[in-house]
C-alpha cells in the first residue's frame, strides 16, 4: 500500500461528485482526472444492474447476511448489497450502482464500499483492522476491542489532548520490512448521539458537516484543527484493547504477546477468507503484537469528565506506549 | 505401553494455519471453526515435528532429549498432546 494511489471515475448519470465526497472520507481517493494509479475504481452506469459484474458459478461464496454477500476466487472478491455489485482485484474496483443503493443509510453505503475496499487491499497483502490508530511524541498507538467498548470515546478525548490522528474504527496494516506498519483507512468520524452532546470537551469534529449515518449514530469530517493532526502512518509501539468501566479512573494493565494476539484476532478483518492468506495475516498480526507493547485499558469516568482527568489519562497512555523504545513511529517525513 | 497414536503419523488438519511467537509458544487457527488455540513451548515443538512429517514413534524420542525427560514421560505426554489435538479437530491420521 506504499504509495498506493486510488482514482475514482464515474460515467455520466452517477452523481460523481457525492460518490467522491462519499469515498474519499473513507479513503482519500483522487479524482480520475489525475496522474496515474495504482488502483483504478470505475463506477458504472445505474442502468443495468441486473447484469451488470456477473459473479462467476465458480467463486466461492464466504460471508452472507442479509443485505450483503460476498464471493472469493481467481484473485478476485465479488460484493452484491442493496443495489450495489462490485467487484474487487489487485489493481481495479468496478462498481455497478442502482438507484436503490442511494435509498441505504449512509451507515450501509460506507459500509458496502469499506468491504469492497479491504477485499481489495487484503489481495495486495494489506490487512483491515478494526481499531483506531493516534500518534503523539513520535510513539504510534492502536486502539482497539469490540464494538461499544469505547475507542471512539477514547479516542476522541486523546485526540482532544492533542494527539495525531489515523484512522476512525479502521485501519489497514501492512508489513514493512521487518516491522508493521498501520495506514488510515477512514477519516470522518462515526460519533453517538452522547458523543455529540459532548462536543464542548471534545471539538474535534466539524459541526456544520454532521449527516446521520443510521444505527443510532453520525458522521462528521474532521474540524479544521484535528484535519490538522491528521496524520497517514506510522509504525505502532503500542496496541490498547479497550473496555469501558464503571471506576472513576482509567486503568492500564500489560498483557502478554499471545494473549493480545488471540484478542487481535477478534478484530481482523476477513481472517477466515482463506487459509493462505489467513496465514499472511496471522503472522502479520503475530509480528504486530511482539513489535508493540501490549496493553488491556479500561477506561474509566476520567476518560470523559474534564480536560484536567483527560490530559491525565493521555499521559498515562503516552508513558505506557513509551515503555516500548525499540520502535520509533514516525519515520523519514513521509507522514501523508 | 505403546498407544494408539504411535503406530500411525499425524498430520494437521487442512485449513490449520499456525504461527510461532517469540518465546517458542504458537498459535494454531482453525479456518473451519472458525476457533484458535495456543500451544506452550513444548507443545509448539510437537506440533512443529509433527506437522513437518515426523512419525509419532520419533517424536517422544525427541522430546525426551530436548527436554531431558525419560521417554516414558516424554512419551505420555506426546499422546495426551496427540489425544487433546485430536479432540478439537486439529490433526487426523496420516494414511
Amino acid at each position: 500500500m506504499s504509495g498506493m494511489r486510488f482514482v475514482l471515475t464515474c460515467v455520466p448519470g452517477v452523481d460523481s461528485q457525492w460518490f467522491f465526497t462519499l469515498w474519499n472520507d473513507l479513503f482519500a481517493v483522487t479524482k480520475a482526472d489525475e496522474i496515474t494509479s495504482d488502483v483504478s475504481i470505475q463506477v458504472s452506469s445505474t442502468s443495468h444492474v441486473p447484469g451488470a459484474i456477473p459473479v462467476p458459478a465458480s467463486a466461492r461464496l464466504i460471508a452472507e447476511t442479509p443485505t450483503r454477500s460476498l464471493w472469493s476466487g481467481n484473485d478476485k472478491f465479488w460484493m452484491q448489497g442493496n443495489g450495489i455489485k462490485c467487484a474487487a482485484s489487485k489493481s481495479n474496483i468496478d462498481i455497478a450502482i442502482s438507484k436503490e443503493f442511494w435509498a441505504n443509510t449512509l451507515f450501509k453505503q460506507r459500509d458496502f464500499l469499506l468491504v469492497t475496499m479491504v477485499s481489495m487491499l487484503r489481495l495486495n497483502d494489506v490487512y483491515g483492522f478494526h481499531g483506531n490508530g493516534l500518534v503523539r511524541d513520535n510513539t504510534g498507538i492502536i486502539i482497539t476491542g469490540n464494538s461499544g467498548a469505547g475507542k471512539t470515546t477514547l479516542t476522541h478525548a486523546l485526540l482532544s489532548d492533542g494527539w495525531q490522528y489515523l484512522s476512525d474504527d479502521a485501519i489497514a496494516l501492512e508489513i514493512d520490512g521487518p516491522v508493521v506498519r498501520t495506514r488510515a483507512l477512514r477519516r470522518g468520524f462515526a460519533l453517538t448521539e452522547q458523543a455529540l452532546q459532548r462536543g464542548g470537551i471534545n471539538p474535534i469534529w466539524d459541526k456544520n458537516s454532521v449527516r446521520e449515518l443510521g444505527n443510532g449514530k453520525y458522521l462528521s469530517g474532521p474540524s479544521v484543527a484535528t484535519e490538522r493532526q491528521f496524520i497517514g502512518q506510522c509504525v505502532p509501539a503500542a496496541i490498547f484493547f479497550t473496555s469501558v468501566g464503571t471506576a472513576d479512573a482509567t486503568v492500564i494493565t500489560q498483557i502478554k504477546p499471545v494473549e493480545a494476539l488471540f484478542l487481535a484476532l477478534e478484530q481482523a478483518a476477513g481472517l477466515f477468507v482463506d487459509a493462505k492468506s489467513a496465514s499472511s495475516q496471522l503472522n502479520l498480526l503475530k509480528t504486530l503484537v511482539e513489535q508493540c507493547a501490549c496493553y488491556r485499558i479500561v477506561a474509566g469516568r476520567d476518560v470523559i469528565a474534564s480536560k484536567e482527568t483527560i490530559a491525565r489519562v493521555s499521559e498515562m497512555i503516552l508513558s505506557a506506549a513509551k515503555k516500548n523504545k525499540s520502535v520509533s513511529s514516525v519515520d523519514n517525513g513521509a507522514l501523508k | 505401553m505403546t498407544t494408539q497414536s504411535t503406530k500411525c503419523n499425524m498430520k494437521p488438519k487442512p485449513g490449520v494455519v499456525h504461527t510461532e511467537m517469540e518465546a517458542g509458544t504458537a498459535v494454531l487457527l482453525d479456518m473451519e471453526t472458525h476457533r484458535y488455540f495456543s500451544l506452550n513451548e513444548s507443545g509448539a515443538f510437537i506440533w512443529n515435528k509433527l506437522s513437518t512429517g515426523t512419525p509419532v514413534a520419533d517424536v517422544a524420542s525427541l522430546v525426551a532429549e530436548r527436554y531431558s525427560l525419560d521417554h516414558a514421560k516424554a512419551q505420555r505426554d506426546v499422546d495426551n498432546l496427540i489425544s487433546e489435538l485430536s479432540k478439537a479437530g486439529l490433526l487426523l491420521k496420516d494414511a
